[in-house]
Protein backbone atom coordinates (compact mmCIF):
# COMPACT_ATOMS: atom_id res chain seq x y z
CA UNK A 1 0.00 0.00 0.00
CA UNK A 2 2.88 2.38 1.07
CA UNK A 3 4.34 1.65 -2.32
CA UNK A 4 1.93 2.79 -4.50
CA UNK A 5 1.43 5.86 -2.69
CA UNK A 6 4.45 6.43 -2.86
CA UNK A 7 4.68 5.74 -6.87
CA UNK A 8 1.60 7.56 -7.48
CA UNK A 9 2.28 10.34 -5.18
CA UNK A 10 6.03 10.22 -6.13
CA UNK A 11 6.37 11.62 -2.41
CA UNK A 12 7.96 9.23 0.69
CA UNK A 13 5.59 8.17 3.07
CA UNK A 14 6.68 6.87 6.40
CA UNK A 15 4.82 3.50 7.24
CA UNK A 16 3.44 4.66 10.45
CA UNK A 17 2.11 7.66 8.96
CA UNK A 18 -0.17 4.91 6.64
CA UNK A 19 -1.00 2.81 9.50
CA UNK A 20 -2.23 6.30 11.76
CA UNK A 21 -4.33 6.73 8.95
CA UNK A 22 -5.49 3.63 8.47
CA UNK A 23 -6.78 3.44 12.12
CA UNK A 24 -8.88 6.20 12.14
CA UNK A 25 -10.67 4.78 8.81
CA UNK A 26 -11.08 2.12 11.40
CA UNK A 27 -12.18 3.41 14.12
CA UNK A 28 -15.11 5.23 11.76
CA UNK A 29 -15.74 1.65 10.24
CA UNK A 30 -14.43 3.01 6.97
CA UNK A 31 -12.07 -0.08 7.11
CA UNK A 32 -11.99 -3.48 8.53
CA UNK A 33 -8.68 -5.27 9.76
CA UNK A 34 -7.51 -8.72 10.67
CA UNK A 35 -4.01 -10.43 11.68
CA UNK A 36 -2.75 -12.89 9.36
CA UNK A 37 -0.46 -15.87 9.76
CA UNK A 38 3.18 -14.42 11.02
CA UNK A 39 5.79 -15.62 8.20
CA UNK A 40 9.83 -15.77 9.13
CA UNK A 41 10.87 -12.74 6.22
CA UNK A 42 8.68 -10.63 8.67
CA UNK A 43 10.32 -12.02 11.55
CA UNK A 44 7.81 -13.92 12.88
CA UNK A 45 5.22 -11.60 13.01
CA UNK A 46 1.70 -11.28 11.49
CA UNK A 47 0.12 -9.02 8.42
CA UNK A 48 -2.42 -6.38 9.18
CA UNK A 49 -4.87 -7.02 6.41
CA UNK A 50 -7.16 -4.14 5.52
CA UNK A 51 -10.58 -4.51 3.72
CA UNK A 52 -13.13 -1.55 2.82
CA UNK A 53 -16.78 -1.65 4.36
CA UNK A 54 -20.08 -0.92 2.46
CA UNK A 55 -19.72 2.41 4.69
CA UNK A 56 -16.19 2.89 3.63
CA UNK A 57 -17.04 2.45 -0.19
CA UNK A 58 -19.93 5.24 0.38
CA UNK A 59 -17.42 7.59 2.15
CA UNK A 60 -15.74 6.96 -0.59
CA UNK A 61 -17.69 7.68 -3.59
CA UNK A 62 -19.30 10.66 -1.75
CA UNK A 63 -15.74 12.09 -1.25
CA UNK A 64 -14.00 11.19 -5.17
CA UNK A 65 -17.32 13.01 -6.13
CA UNK A 66 -17.16 16.27 -4.16
CA UNK A 67 -13.54 16.11 -5.44
CA UNK A 68 -14.88 16.18 -9.01
CA UNK A 69 -17.06 18.21 -8.59
CA UNK A 70 -14.61 20.97 -6.77
CA UNK A 71 -11.91 20.41 -9.40
CA UNK A 72 -14.68 20.59 -12.80
CA UNK A 73 -13.33 23.20 -15.20
CA UNK A 74 -10.48 24.19 -13.13
CA UNK A 75 -7.69 22.91 -15.93
CA UNK A 76 -7.75 25.07 -18.08
CA UNK A 77 -7.08 27.30 -15.47
CA UNK A 78 -4.06 25.97 -13.65
CA UNK A 79 -2.36 24.87 -17.31
CA UNK A 80 -2.63 28.75 -18.55
CA UNK A 81 0.82 29.38 -19.08
CA UNK B 1 29.28 -5.21 12.79
CA UNK B 2 26.31 -6.87 14.40
CA UNK B 3 24.55 -8.85 12.06
CA UNK B 4 21.95 -11.28 13.28
CA UNK B 5 21.22 -14.46 12.37
CA UNK B 6 17.70 -14.49 12.08
CA UNK B 7 16.81 -14.51 7.92
CA UNK B 8 16.03 -10.76 7.23
CA UNK B 9 19.09 -9.60 9.12
CA UNK B 10 18.20 -5.79 10.18
CA UNK B 11 20.47 -4.07 12.54
CA UNK B 12 19.64 -5.54 16.14
CA UNK B 13 19.81 -2.12 17.75
CA UNK B 14 17.46 -0.48 15.48
CA UNK B 15 14.89 -4.11 15.62
CA UNK B 16 15.70 -3.24 19.26
CA UNK B 17 14.51 -0.02 19.35
CA UNK B 18 11.64 -1.08 17.36
CA UNK B 19 10.58 -3.80 19.63
CA UNK B 20 10.40 -1.41 22.99
CA UNK B 21 8.34 0.96 21.13
CA UNK B 22 5.61 -1.46 19.62
CA UNK B 23 2.83 -2.22 22.14
CA UNK B 24 0.04 -3.76 20.56
CA UNK B 25 -0.46 -6.64 18.07
CA UNK B 26 -1.04 -3.14 15.59
CA UNK B 27 2.12 -2.48 16.15
CA UNK B 28 4.07 -5.28 15.98
CA UNK B 29 2.35 -5.53 12.22
CA UNK B 30 3.95 -2.17 11.28
CA UNK B 31 7.36 -3.64 12.33
CA UNK B 32 7.19 -6.61 10.25
CA UNK B 33 5.67 -4.89 7.16
CA UNK B 34 9.44 -3.20 7.69
CA UNK B 35 11.22 -6.44 8.13
CA UNK B 36 9.26 -7.51 4.93
CA UNK B 37 10.25 -4.33 3.16
CA UNK B 38 13.95 -4.85 4.61
CA UNK B 39 14.24 -7.89 3.40
CA UNK B 40 13.21 -6.46 -0.32
CA UNK B 41 15.68 -3.61 -0.24
CA UNK B 42 18.81 -6.19 1.16
CA UNK B 43 17.78 -8.17 -2.42
CA UNK B 44 17.83 -5.01 -4.21
CA UNK B 45 20.66 -2.66 -2.61
CA UNK B 46 23.85 -3.02 -0.72
CA UNK B 47 24.10 -4.09 2.70
CA UNK B 48 25.34 -0.77 4.15
CA UNK B 49 22.41 1.02 2.18
CA UNK B 50 19.65 -1.82 3.44
CA UNK B 51 20.87 -0.88 7.26
CA UNK B 52 20.77 2.72 6.08
CA UNK B 53 17.37 2.26 4.64
CA UNK B 54 16.25 0.24 7.53
CA UNK B 55 17.51 2.82 10.36
CA UNK B 56 15.95 5.50 8.62
CA UNK B 57 12.49 3.98 8.59
CA UNK B 58 12.70 3.36 12.15
CA UNK B 59 13.32 6.73 13.12
CA UNK B 60 10.44 7.47 11.15
CA UNK B 61 7.89 5.02 12.44
CA UNK B 62 8.91 5.11 16.24
CA UNK B 63 6.79 8.27 16.73
CA UNK B 64 4.24 6.89 15.01
CA UNK B 65 4.49 3.41 17.07
CA UNK B 66 4.27 5.86 20.53
CA UNK B 67 1.46 7.46 19.31
CA UNK B 68 -0.15 4.26 18.23
CA UNK B 69 0.02 3.39 21.63
CA UNK B 70 -1.58 6.49 22.99
CA UNK B 71 -4.62 5.74 20.62
CA UNK B 72 -5.31 2.83 21.58
CA UNK B 73 -6.01 3.82 25.07
CA UNK B 74 -6.22 7.53 25.22
CA UNK B 75 -7.70 7.97 28.95
CA UNK B 76 -5.98 5.24 30.85
CA UNK B 77 -2.72 6.83 28.81
CA UNK B 78 -3.79 10.00 30.51
CA UNK B 79 -4.56 9.20 33.50
CA UNK B 80 -1.50 7.30 34.47
CA UNK B 81 0.68 10.12 33.37
CA UNK B 82 -1.00 12.66 35.32
CA UNK B 83 -0.63 10.21 38.07
CA UNK B 84 3.04 9.85 37.40
CA UNK B 85 3.45 13.81 36.53
CA UNK B 86 2.03 14.69 39.89
CA UNK B 87 4.10 11.99 42.22
CA UNK B 88 7.07 13.34 40.61
CA UNK B 89 6.01 16.52 41.98
CA UNK B 90 5.10 14.78 45.52
CA UNK B 91 8.47 12.90 45.74
CA UNK B 92 11.05 15.35 44.37
CA UNK B 93 12.35 16.25 47.62
CA UNK B 94 12.75 12.69 49.01
CA UNK B 95 16.09 12.37 47.97
CA UNK B 96 17.32 15.44 49.39
CA UNK B 97 15.35 14.85 52.65
CA UNK B 98 16.69 11.07 53.04
CA UNK B 99 20.04 12.05 52.19
CA UNK B 100 20.03 14.95 55.40
CA UNK B 101 18.56 12.62 57.26
CA UNK B 102 21.20 9.82 57.23
CA UNK B 103 24.11 12.43 56.91
CA UNK B 104 22.78 13.70 60.54
CA UNK B 105 21.56 10.14 62.04
CA UNK B 106 25.47 9.24 61.47
CA UNK B 107 26.75 12.65 61.68
CA UNK B 108 29.07 12.26 58.28
CA UNK B 109 29.41 16.01 58.05
CA UNK B 110 31.42 15.82 61.67
CA UNK B 111 34.01 13.61 60.16
CA UNK B 112 33.94 13.69 56.84
CA UNK B 113 33.09 17.07 55.30
CA UNK B 114 34.05 16.12 51.30
CA UNK B 115 31.70 13.23 51.17
CA UNK B 116 29.00 15.23 53.11
CA UNK B 117 29.65 17.82 50.49
CA UNK B 118 29.29 15.27 47.23
CA UNK B 119 26.12 13.91 48.84
CA UNK B 120 24.30 17.06 49.56
CA UNK B 121 24.79 18.00 46.10
CA UNK B 122 25.84 15.57 43.63
CA UNK B 123 23.91 12.39 45.56
CA UNK B 124 21.19 14.44 45.59
CA UNK B 125 20.74 14.83 41.80
CA UNK B 126 21.86 10.68 41.62
CA UNK B 127 18.84 10.16 43.84
CA UNK B 128 16.65 11.90 42.05
CA UNK B 129 17.74 10.55 38.65
CA UNK B 130 17.04 6.86 40.65
CA UNK B 131 13.71 8.16 41.74
CA UNK B 132 12.95 9.23 38.00
CA UNK B 133 13.86 5.51 36.85
CA UNK B 134 11.76 4.40 39.11
CA UNK B 135 8.75 6.45 38.54
CA UNK B 136 9.76 5.84 34.77
CA UNK B 137 9.05 1.80 35.61
CA UNK B 138 6.07 2.37 37.84
CA UNK B 139 4.49 4.12 35.13
CA UNK B 140 5.57 1.29 32.55
CA UNK B 141 3.78 -1.15 34.95
CA UNK B 142 0.67 1.08 35.11
CA UNK B 143 0.51 0.72 31.38
CA UNK B 144 1.28 -2.92 30.23
CA UNK B 145 1.72 -2.55 26.00
CA UNK B 146 1.93 1.31 26.25
CA UNK B 147 5.35 1.31 28.23
CA UNK B 148 7.36 3.26 25.91
CA UNK B 149 4.18 5.36 24.79
CA UNK B 150 3.83 6.85 28.78
CA UNK B 151 7.67 6.73 29.35
CA UNK B 152 8.51 9.00 26.18
CA UNK B 153 5.73 11.15 27.17
CA UNK B 154 6.19 11.79 30.69
CA UNK B 155 9.99 12.26 29.49
CA UNK B 156 9.40 15.02 26.72
CA UNK B 157 6.64 16.55 28.87
CA UNK B 158 8.78 17.58 31.89
CA UNK B 159 11.74 18.23 29.49
CA UNK B 160 9.15 20.75 27.40
CA UNK B 161 7.90 22.23 30.70
CA UNK B 162 11.48 23.05 31.99
CA UNK B 163 12.76 24.59 28.85
CA UNK B 164 9.78 26.68 28.74
CA UNK B 165 10.31 27.91 32.11
CA UNK B 166 13.58 28.87 31.57
CA UNK B 167 12.63 30.33 28.44
CA UNK B 168 9.99 32.62 30.22
CA UNK B 169 12.74 33.63 33.13
CA UNK B 170 14.88 34.18 30.47
CA UNK B 171 12.79 36.49 29.07
CA UNK B 172 11.57 37.88 32.09
CA UNK B 173 14.40 38.34 34.24
CA UNK B 174 17.35 40.26 32.19
CA UNK B 175 20.38 38.86 33.99
CA UNK B 176 19.04 34.87 34.44
CA UNK B 177 21.47 32.94 32.93
CA UNK B 178 20.11 29.07 32.61
CA UNK B 179 22.09 26.71 34.54
CA UNK B 180 22.56 23.02 35.43
CA UNK B 181 18.82 22.91 35.53
CA UNK B 182 18.67 22.11 32.03
CA UNK B 183 21.42 19.39 32.01
CA UNK B 184 19.36 17.94 35.00
CA UNK B 185 16.41 17.86 33.52
CA UNK B 186 17.67 15.85 30.24
CA UNK B 187 18.94 13.24 32.81
CA UNK B 188 15.69 12.82 34.98
CA UNK B 189 13.95 13.12 31.07
CA UNK B 190 16.41 9.70 30.21
CA UNK B 191 16.35 8.20 33.48
CA UNK B 192 12.43 8.12 33.19
CA UNK B 193 12.59 6.76 29.63
CA UNK B 194 14.85 3.84 31.00
CA UNK B 195 12.47 2.73 33.62
CA UNK B 196 9.76 2.49 31.19
CA UNK B 197 12.24 0.68 28.96
CA UNK B 198 13.68 -1.61 31.61
CA UNK B 199 9.62 -2.59 32.56
CA UNK B 200 9.20 -3.18 28.70
CA UNK B 201 12.66 -5.22 28.43
CA UNK B 202 11.41 -7.65 31.12
CA UNK B 203 8.00 -8.01 30.04
CA UNK B 204 8.95 -8.79 26.21
CA UNK B 205 11.83 -11.57 27.92
CA UNK B 206 9.04 -12.93 29.94
CA UNK B 207 6.47 -12.89 26.71
CA UNK B 208 9.26 -14.68 24.63
CA UNK B 209 10.22 -17.33 27.45
CA UNK B 210 6.60 -18.25 27.77
CA UNK B 211 6.32 -18.97 23.99
CA UNK B 212 9.38 -20.27 23.69
CA UNK B 213 8.78 -24.74 23.46
CA UNK B 214 9.60 -26.37 26.66
CA UNK B 215 13.11 -28.94 26.56
CA UNK B 216 12.04 -32.70 25.90
CA UNK B 217 12.05 -34.58 29.07
CA UNK B 218 14.94 -36.69 29.61
CA UNK B 219 13.25 -39.92 30.74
Amino acid sequence: MRREIQLRTRREVSLGAVYATLDRLESKNYVKSSLGDPTPERGGRSKRFFRMTPKGVAALNRTHTALQRMTEGLKPIWSRP
Amino acid sequence: MNISTDPVCPPRAALRLLNLCAGSAAADAIVGDLLEEYSAASAALDCAAARAWFWRETLRTIPHLLAAGFRSAPWPTAAALIAAYFLRRMTFQVPERLIVFILDRYRVCDAHFNACMFWLSDGVVMGLVFLCALIGALLAIASKGREMTVAAALAAFQLAWTIAGLALAMALLPRFLPNWTVLHELAFSIAIISGGALVRLCRLRRAAHQLAPSPPNAS
